[in-house]
């Protein structure tokens, strides 16, 4: 049901809107624009800075039905976006039930901080390590050689049986610490009543977990795998850094090949299409997850 | 030429030396005020006109002493002029300039090592029309282009036949090698020819040495150098079918190296020597020979030659895990420098002697088709200048007036002989593209001079067709595709990328010599 505007309202808050205006306006600006237009520039056949014309859904036709490349980097990226919610749910989530359940308030604090920690190291530092790890003459071959498992030593990211699991293996443990915080925050707010009321029924802390604590912070759990599944479908960073790729093109994700055409090949309006493609993605996966992790209240 | 220190243990110090010294080249630090030079102002027409102020962006730190002192020097010809220095990262330095470009912000003059792949956006101005008029801070009174070292500046032309750098230093590349790995594996004499080398990779193998340190990914070049280098060899018997729209009276006598200066391949003329079969990789069997030849190396090359970054490969050599890597002039001054600090900080054990020598040539010993000569000396541009196209004139004049001035051979043969106080010697180890300067001492071995005649056959239609032949010719390497499904696939990229520079380059494609070749 429509609803009138209340101007007597607005006007009664017009400094709460005047102080968010600024903040909305450089939305605008630098976010909002950008993503209209680049509705716009999907249309075109365009070099982003004196070549453009109008060719309707060519960009779209061209991706979808004639690229080689397209739907072998799109199932890549699902490989990577599967693994990566695992990945940011699992660990995290263990981690979060570990620090919540401790005694010491000092300790769940320290532990807290912690967390945050790595999130200091700039994630391009980060990927240069692996990288380095992960070469032929890196520290995981010559852990290998260590431990007498030297034969399974090889170039991780220069074998196509490897380089996948390779990539997905960065960052392990994967102690996502952003979102344990988040999971943490979530079973922070759960009752102590229900705490209580589930040891009077003598329930297992498996139990515990399984009946009380993961559908109480499916909120969180929600967050995180839309965050997740976002982050996985516009990712190319280390990919580029990493692989550029290869070998023999078989790390190459939708995001890479937006980038690629970019600005290598002097494609814009087709690098937009892609980009309106993965938007697309984004949106359905959003709606499935919302659909189908439905929380009530 | 030889140099000497001796023998290597211990890898782990040297690879954190290695990354030291890295960083440190990455620095700006210790480049310590250089000494006064002469400006090259007697020319009383190149002085205080104009007014304004660019933007220089670089990403090689080598290189900040002589431009700084190069926009120090320019402030007494052009006070009015202040010319901002941007210093960036190496790492993606090429994507800022990409994404500047595009948007708009870019520096206006840039350094870099490539300027063809930002011709995708149209966005940087051709020089030929400047080249072609005098520098008015040259005293040599010639069209500036010749005030370069001559068949460089060729290299810088894109597919309509324009030049897009004024060009700064070339490389010229060598085999570098651990002499004492040599000595241990029975090696007499470092190579000469291909064939050779095959040889001596082989005796180092037998000594279970690593033979030959290589990257082969799309962020390094390094396999390519060379097989471009064969190509332009091979198909010298081919220059006059494929360079149709030469100068007035122009002949090709491969024998006369300036035979081929101010001559270059176009895109059109690309397209009809790839319709006729010549350079169609699926039809050549020059081709076809010329990567069946690079790969009978790849049995002496590091497994992860897929994977390890072009930086690593030296990285490697310093640290004695391969005995040879092939790259530019400026390791002679890397190589030298990392052995110094490793003498100086007590650790000649880490040390060990090495050498250099020009790349191994191939010949008619290598095919039948190399029957105008062997393959010159391995080197090439190596980097230069673009200029942003802008709206403002009065910056490009500025954008011109400074480079003119940089690359006047008075200012640049101050400029490159700066040595940095702390070591002693030259900032910058690379060979000047501007004639008459001298190479740094123990560079010499290196010559860029070419014996032979050579026009620059682009191995690469673009961008999208260079992204596409690496997957192929890693697939290639390790025998995951066959020659003639390589082949198959390059031309298919390779035509296509041909396809793509002739629509952008539409209106300076000649379609009537397309026609009338092709009919």
């Amino acid at each position: 049901m429509a609803s009138k505007i209340n101007f007597r309202a607005l006007f009664k808050n017009k400094w709460l809107y005047a102080g968010l205006l600024p903040s909305f306006g450089l939305l605008a600006i630098f976010s909002y624009y950008p993503f209209f237009n680049s509705f716009y520039t999907s249309l075109l056949d365009s070099n982003g800075v004196n070549h453009s014309k109008f060719v309707w859904l060519a960009n779209f036709v061209e991706l979808l039905t004639n690229d080689a490349e397209f739907y072998p980097a799109l199932k890549v990226m699902a490989v990577f976006a599967v693994a990566d919610v695992v990945k940011a749910v699992s660990v995290p989530l263990f981690v979060a039930l570990m620090i919540h359940h401790l005694r010491s308030e000092r300790a769940k604090y320290i532990f807290r901080v912690l967390l945050v920690v790595p999130a200091v190291v700039p994630s391009m530092v980060g990927l240069l390590l692996w990288k380095s790890f992960l070469s032929e003459t890196g520290m995981i071959n010559e852990l290998l050689k260590v431990i007498g498992m030297g034969q399974f030593a090889t170039s991780w990211l220069g074998n196509e049986d490897t380089v996948i699991g390779a990539l997905i293996f960065i960052g392990f443990p994967w102690v996502n610490g952003v979102g344990t915080l988040i999971l943490l925050a979530g079973l922070i707010n759960i009752s102590k009543e229900l705490y209580d009321a589930g040891r009077v029924d003598g329930v297992s802390a498996w139990r515990r977990m399984w009946n009380i604590e993961i559908p109480l912070i499916l909120p969180q759990l929600r967050l995180l795998i839309i965050l997740t599944i976002i982050g996985s479908i516009q990712s190319y960073e280390s990919i580029l850094i990493i692989t550029q790729g290869g070998p023999y093109g078989i790390t190459n994700v939708p995001g890479l090949m937006l980038y690629n055409n970019a600005f290598s090949y002097g494609r814009v309006g087709y690098a937009s299409a892609i980009g309106i493609v993965l938007f697309l993605l984004i949106i359905g996966f959003t709606y499935i997850n919302n659909r189908y992790n439905r929380v009530d209240a | 030429m030889k140099f000497i220190g001796s023998k290597t243990k211990s890898t782990i110090m040297i690879s954190l030396l290695a990354v030291m010294v890295g960083l440190s080249a990455c620095s700006n630090e210790g480049n310590s005020p250089s000494p006064t030079i002469n400006t090259p102002t007697d020319n009383p027409d190149a002085s205080g006109k104009l007014k304004g102020r660019i933007v220089l962006s670089n990403k090689m730190a080598e290189q900040t002493a002589l431009l700084e002192k190069a926009i120090e020097e320019y402030k007494k010809v052009q006070p009015d002029v202040t010319v901002d220095y941007q210093i960036k990262p190496w790492e993606g330095y090429e994507t800022f300039l990409k994404t500047t470009l595009v948007g708009g912000s870019a520096p206006d003059v840039m350094f870099t090592e490539e300027a063809n792949t930002f011709r995708a956006q149209d966005s940087i101005i051709s020089l030929d029309d400047y080249l072609n008029t005098p520098n008015p801070y040259s005293d040599t009174e010639k069209p500036w282009k010749d005030d370069f070292v001559a068949p460089y500046i060729d290299m810088t032309r894109d597919g309509a036949g324009r030049s897009n750098m004024v060009p700064w230093s070339i490389f010229s590349l060598g085999l570098f090698y651990n002499q004492e790995m040599y000595e241990k594996a029975g090696v007499a004499q470092p190579p000469a020819t291909w064939n050779e080398w095959k040889q001596v990779n082989q005796q180092l193998a037998d000594a279970d040495f690593l033979p030959w340190g290589l990257a082969i990914k799309p962020d390094d070049a390094q396999s390519l150098w060379a097989i471009g280098n064969w190509m332009n060899a091979a198909f010298r018997s081919d220059y006059e079918v494929l360079n149709l729209k030469h100068k007035e009276g122009w002949s090709y006598d491969p024998n006369d190296p300036a035979s081929t200066v101010g001559e270059a391949i176009t895109i059109d003329e690309l397209w009809i020597g790839y319709k006729k079969g010549i350079l169609d990789p699926a039809k050549s069997e020059k081709l076809r020979s010329l990567f069946q030849l690079f790969k009978e190396m790849t049995p002496y090359m590091n497994k992860d030659f897929m994977a390890i970054g072009g930086s690593e490969v030296p990285q490697r050599f310093l640290t004695a895990k391969n005995a040879q890597f092939y790259n530019g002039t400026w390791f002679v001054g890397n190589i030298n420098m990392h052995m110094e600090s490793l003498k100086a900080d007590g650790k000649e054990d880490q040390t060990f002697r090495w050498g250099v020598i020009p790349f191994p040539k191939v010949g008619a010993e290598n095919g039948a088709f190399f029957d105008k000569g062997e393959s010159n000396e391995l080197s090439g541009l190596r980097n230069g200048f673009m200029v942003k196209k802008s709206d403002d004139a009065n910056t490009t004049n500025i954008a011109i007036d400074f480079l003119r001035f940089l690359t006047s051979p008075k200012m640049a043969s101050e400029l490159f002989q700066l040595k940095n106080p702390d070591s002693g010697k030259r900032f910058v180890a690379d060979i000047a593209a501007i004639a008459g300067v001298p190479p740094m001492e123990g560079a010499e071995m290196l010559s860029p001079e070419r014996k032979y005649a050579d026009l620059n056959l682009t191995f690469f239609a673009d961008q999208k067709d260079q992204d596409e032949f690496w997957g192929q010719w890693q697939k290639y390497l390790t025998d995951k595709i066959t020659l003639d499904e390589f082949a198959a696939q390059r031309s298919k990229s390779f035509g296509a990328g041909i396809e793509r520079q002739l629509k952008l380059l539409q209106s300076e494609v000649d379609q009537a010599l397309i026609d009338s070749e092709l009919k």
